[in-house]
């Protein structure tokens, strides 16, 4: 069984009178296996919103079929196994955040104790602990995001939807939700992840698919897709005195081209990361 | 088309209960089926939040509050008038801003989760299109009742604050009325009489109409009496005034008085106001225990078909069938029922008299309060309409009578097919003289009428005299040379199968309610009972208001909280529809033209009396300014848009009568809101809020939510 099944889906927006407007997804053919970690990349406008949208049931597919955990899209008690956090963090400005996770947990009738203890669980998860009593409508955005992804989680679900699930988080909160993503793999849960923030799909992503103008144009493996099987990269510890001369030469004399050959560079993330956690770890010593 | 919508609308009115409860339980069955209770009271009480932490109900909360607080310390007149302006605003203020509540509270709820697309975490749980409509309505509903609860109970503490009326119940069969030490009159046993206070042995209390003392008797030897004028003059220091042998006042010398009868050695006068006798004292033995109370509890009744005003009675008579009119207003409709045709004269058309008890009208040159004038016989052409109420067949017959101040026929063909089925109503559609010199104004107005009631409860009556009270418009025919204006009618009161009846006489003065007693006897195990004028005073001519028959039967006092409560639950039915059609509306407009749709179905509600009204009346009586034509529901056929007079209708039958779920008449007039108005009315908003849901659910339910 997949775990996402799309055959030929197609979505075309219509104006008032029902004329063609946009045609936002064009015979969309995927498939994403249960464990996937599964990243929906395009451009702005490329349609991968729309994908989620139609696979969510929130519109209805102009063609096409699609089937979400075996049942076709729309099934209601198929959604007990999902979870979805949209684009943006919709929701409810006038609750706190327990209220807004108490909330969602009535609809999937989680039992009172049980659910107290999961919203408990998750907002520590996400790191809201000293914001559960504040009304959502003073949140910061990254605190948005991170309820948001709170209540995506309330009912434990087998397959999440995740719409850009790093924007308008700092650093910290980003990699806290790659790690998060790659621990929902681990345990065998299947993710579409939708993004166009490169790096983070890079990082976290079995599998990715690249929309542009609602249409699919690659498929495939993430180490497959971007290995350079033409090349090869070292990274020597410690390297001894003339260590890259020799290199140098054993390069030329067996024929090959040096494109070359310089210090490694951390990323700005690992950077911000390392500074960041030093800080954080001289104030605790003070 | 018409008769399409009739037939549909027929068997409707025939069978409501049955459809509305078969309806009713399919969907209950459904919602059962298909919904989960603890995901619907997630949302609900989810939307109750959401509208609870709304600053624009808390505001309108506390105007509202304010208001009814504020209430007592309006200016008034006296505690009676007090405790209606409590209630006045009390429900004004709720109906009001509960209906502007129910209108932002709903309208917008939808439509914003859409647009700030809230709706993609909801309704990506397993949650049903239908159960987030539900669930949003029940949670409005929960703040209605919340409101009005709060809203309600203070205004109720306040009213009974205010209420300082006790009342005292009749207990023996007859209490004596003691005025000035000895018995003037009795008081029949169940009759409610308003404390004053307590003197000794004795209650004092408030006489009502028909018990007060409005005129006495002065010796002959204490006064004089002026022939031309009838005006009695007081000649004695100071003369007695008798009443059934007791001094009830003493008058001055030179006092007047307006002669009514000369009896043996008295004079019988009307007493001026300050000489009449408002209280007396009765005996507290003769009483219950005085309650606390408020003005007084009563039951109505109206006739058995409201539809007309009037019923008139038919017979076959020397060959002929005779229609005994009690009404001859021009425009008002009459109503025949119980025609049997194997008794009606052989032959396709039928010779028939529509016999009428007095014309109301005053020919040329009379004064204006309808003196008798000059010529008292003035030929008229009349246009008598007539239609089956089965068939619906209608039929006008040409025809010209006397105007006299007596009874008089006006004689008629009508073709037997709309007398078939023996029911039919008729009235005079067009009345004018017959000759341009003779002037002619019909008003509305009877002599003779008869009112068959049913349908009356009589649960918590006690054997022996109920009071009852119906309103009548007195008239003069002829100007009185002397005497006030007092008619002493007859009624007869019956069992409707004819075997026991009562007559008795009503003092009549101008127009208001009048109060009169009769044996419960008269009342048939069903609740029906009949009462029809069987003597007026020639000099005078009887009507009754434009709103038609209503009797009053006065009871024994029920806790007035329980009719507020009732009145209050008809407000939450108002605001339930008007919640109804702007969630409905929300499905598929924005928050705003939703909030508009729930106004304009309050107020279309408010109109459907009116516009009904006007629908009946098609256009001839409408330029004629008239508010109820004998023209029915047929004139609507010649409008020259048959299409546009069916849409009009449809829209008047489907819109919710909001004037059916007020109660505030009642309430007002002290009267009990009665129970089977209550339950039409929740019934009806129960399948209001059906159709509301059901249309809500088919629009959501394939919306795109993108």
């Amino acid at each position: 069984m997949h775990v996402i099944e799309t055959e030929k889906l197609s979505k075309i927006y219509r104006d008032f009178w029902g004329r063609p407007r946009v045609k936002a997804l064009n015979d969309l053919d995927l498939t994403v296996e249960k464990g996937e970690i599964f990243g929906l990349l395009g451009p702005n406008g490329s349609g991968k919103t729309t994908t989620n949208k139609l696979l969510l049931g929130l519109i209805f597919p102009s063609s096409g079929k699609a089937s979400v955990l075996g049942k076709p899209v729309g099934d209601v008690a198929t959604k007990a196994h999902i979870g979805f956090l949209p684009e943006e963090s919709y929701l409810y400005r006038f609750l706190d955040a327990e209220e807004t996770l108490d909330f969602y947990g009535r609809l999937f009738k989680i039992p009172r104790k049980q659910r107290k203890e999961k919203i408990d669980q998750l907002i520590e998860m996400v790191g809201l602990k000293d914001a559960r009593k504040r009304p959502l409508k003073e949140y910061s955005k990254g605190m948005a995001r991170r309820i948001g992804l709170a209540q995506a989680l309330i009912n434990d679900p087998d397959l999440v939807f995740l719409d850009e699930p790093t924007s308008g988080l700092d650093p910290i909160g980003t990699r806290d939700v790659k790690n998060l993503i790659i621990d929902l793999g681990k345990q065998g849960k299947t993710v579409l992840l939708c993004s166009h923030l490169l790096a983070d799909v890079e990082e976290v992503c079995d599998r990715i698919a690249l929309l542009v103008r609602g249409k699919l144009c690659t498929l495939g493996e993430v180490k497959d897709l971007l290995a350079d099987k033409d090349a090869l990269q070292f990274t020597v510890k410690n390297p001894p005195a003339g260590f890259r001369d020799r290199i140098e030469k054993l390069v030329a004399e067996t024929g090959g081209s040096l494109e070359g050959i310089e210090n490694p560079v951390e990323t700005l993330e690992d950077l911000f990361l390392k500074v960041v956690r030093e800080q954080a770890a001289k104030g605790n010593d003070e | 088309m018409n008769d399409v919508f009739g037939v549909i609308q027929d068997w409707f009115i025939r069978n409501r209960p049955y459809a509305l409860i078969a309806l009713l339980a399919v969907v209950a069955v459904l919602l059962i089926r298909y919904t989960s209770g603890r995901v619907l009271w997630a949302i609900s009480r989810h939307s109750f939040q959401e509208a609870i932490r709304k600053r624009v109900l808390l505001v309108s909360i506390i105007f509202g509050l304010a208001l009814v607080v504020s209430a007592p310390f309006w200016p008034s007149m006296n505690d009676a008038d007090r405790i209606k302006l409590v209630e006045e605003i009390s429900l004004t203020a709720m109906t009001f801003l509960g209906v502007i509540i129910a209108v932002f509270v709903s309208a917008y709820s939808l439509p914003d989760d859409i647009e700030e697309k809230r709706v993609f975490t909801l309704s990506t749980k397993p949650v049903h299109r239908h159960e987030m409509v539900l669930g949003k309505f029940f949670g409005f509903l929960m703040v209605f009742v919340l409101i009005l609860g709060v809203m309600g109970a203070i205004s109720t503490l306040l009213i009974r604050g205010v209420s300082t009326y006790s009342q005292v119940e009749v207990t023996a069969p007859e209490a004596p009325i003691i005025v000035n030490g000895a018995a003037v009159g009795a008081a029949g046993k169940g009759r409610l009489l308003r404390l004053l206070g307590r003197e000794g042995d004795n209650y004092r209390v408030a006489l009502p109409d028909d018990l007060a003392i409005r005129d006495g008797s002065i010796a002959v030897s204490d006064a004089t009496l002026d022939k031309t004028t009838g005006q009695v003059t007081v000649t004695a220091p100071s003369a007695e005034i008798v009443y059934n042998d007791v001094t009830i006042a003493r008058a001055a010398a030179g006092r007047h008085f307006r002669l009514k009868k000369i009896d043996s050695g008295s004079y019988n006068v009307v007493l001026p106001e300050d000489l009449r006798v408002q209280s007396a004292l009765v005996p507290a033995s003769a009483t219950s225990e005085p309650r606390r109370n408020r003005i007084s509890a009563k039951r109505i009744a109206m006739p058995v078909d409201t539809e007309y005003h009037n019923v008139g009675k038919a017979d076959v008579d020397d060959g002929r069938l005779v229609l005994y009119a009690p009404n001859v207003a021009v425009n008002e409709i009459l109503h025949f029922d119980g025609i049997d045709p194997s008794v009606l004269p052989a032959g396709d058309d039928v010779k028939a008299v529509l016999r009428i008890n007095g014309i109301y009208g005053t020919p040329a040159g009379s004064d204006a309060s309808g003196g008798p004038g000059q010529n008292e016989l003035t030929r008229f052409n009349a246009t008598v309409r007539l239609m089956n109420l089965h068939t619906r067949e209608t039929k006008e017959v040409q025809t010209q009578g006397i105007w006299s101040t007596n009874s008089f026929g006006l004689n008629l063909t009508i073709p037997r097919r709309i007398l078939e089925g023996g029911s039919i109503a008729a009235g005079i559609i067009q009345a004018e003289p017959a000759f341009k010199s003779d002037a002619l104004d019909f008003f509305a107005g009877t002599r003779r009428c008869v009112w068959y009631f049913r349908g009356l409860k009589l649960g918590r009556f006690p054997a022996g005299r109920i009071n009852g009270e119906m309103q009548f418009d007195l008239r003069y025919r002829q100007f009185p040379a002397n005497g006030g204006m007092v008619a002493d009618v007859k009624f007869h009161v019956s069992r409707p199968d004819g075997s026991r009846r009562e007559t008795i006489t009503v003092p009549i003065r101008n127009a208001g309610l009048v109060s009169f007693s009769f044996d419960r006897e008269m009342i048939d195990d069903s609740g029906g009972t009949v009462i029809e004028i069987a003597e007026v005073p020639e000099k005078f001519t009887l009507g009754i208001p434009s709103s038609g028959a209503r009797l009053t039967l006065l009871e024994r006092p029920t806790a007035f909280e329980w009719s507020y409560a009732k009145t209050v639950l008809l407000v939450l039915c108002q605001l339930v529809i008007v919640c109804g059609a702007a969630v409905a509306a929300s499905t598929f407009v924005s928050g705003g033209v939703a909030a508009l749709t729930g106004f304009f179905v309050y107020f279309c509600g408010l109109l459907v009396d009116f516009m009904k009204g006007v629908l009946e009346m098609g256009p001839a009586a409408l330029s004629s300014g008239h508010h109820h034509g004998p023209e029915a529901a047929e004139s609507a056929a010649h409008t020259s848009w048959p299409l546009m007079s069916f849409l009009l209708k449809a829209f008047v039958a489907l819109v919710p009568d909001m004037s059916k779920l007020d109660t505030r008449v009642f309430l007002l007039s002290g009267l009990d809101v009665p129970g089977g108005w209550v339950t039409r009315g929740v019934l009806a908003t129960l399948l209001y809020s059906l159709v509301f849901m059901v249309v809500a659910h088919v629009i959501f339910r394939q919306k795109e939510l993108g």
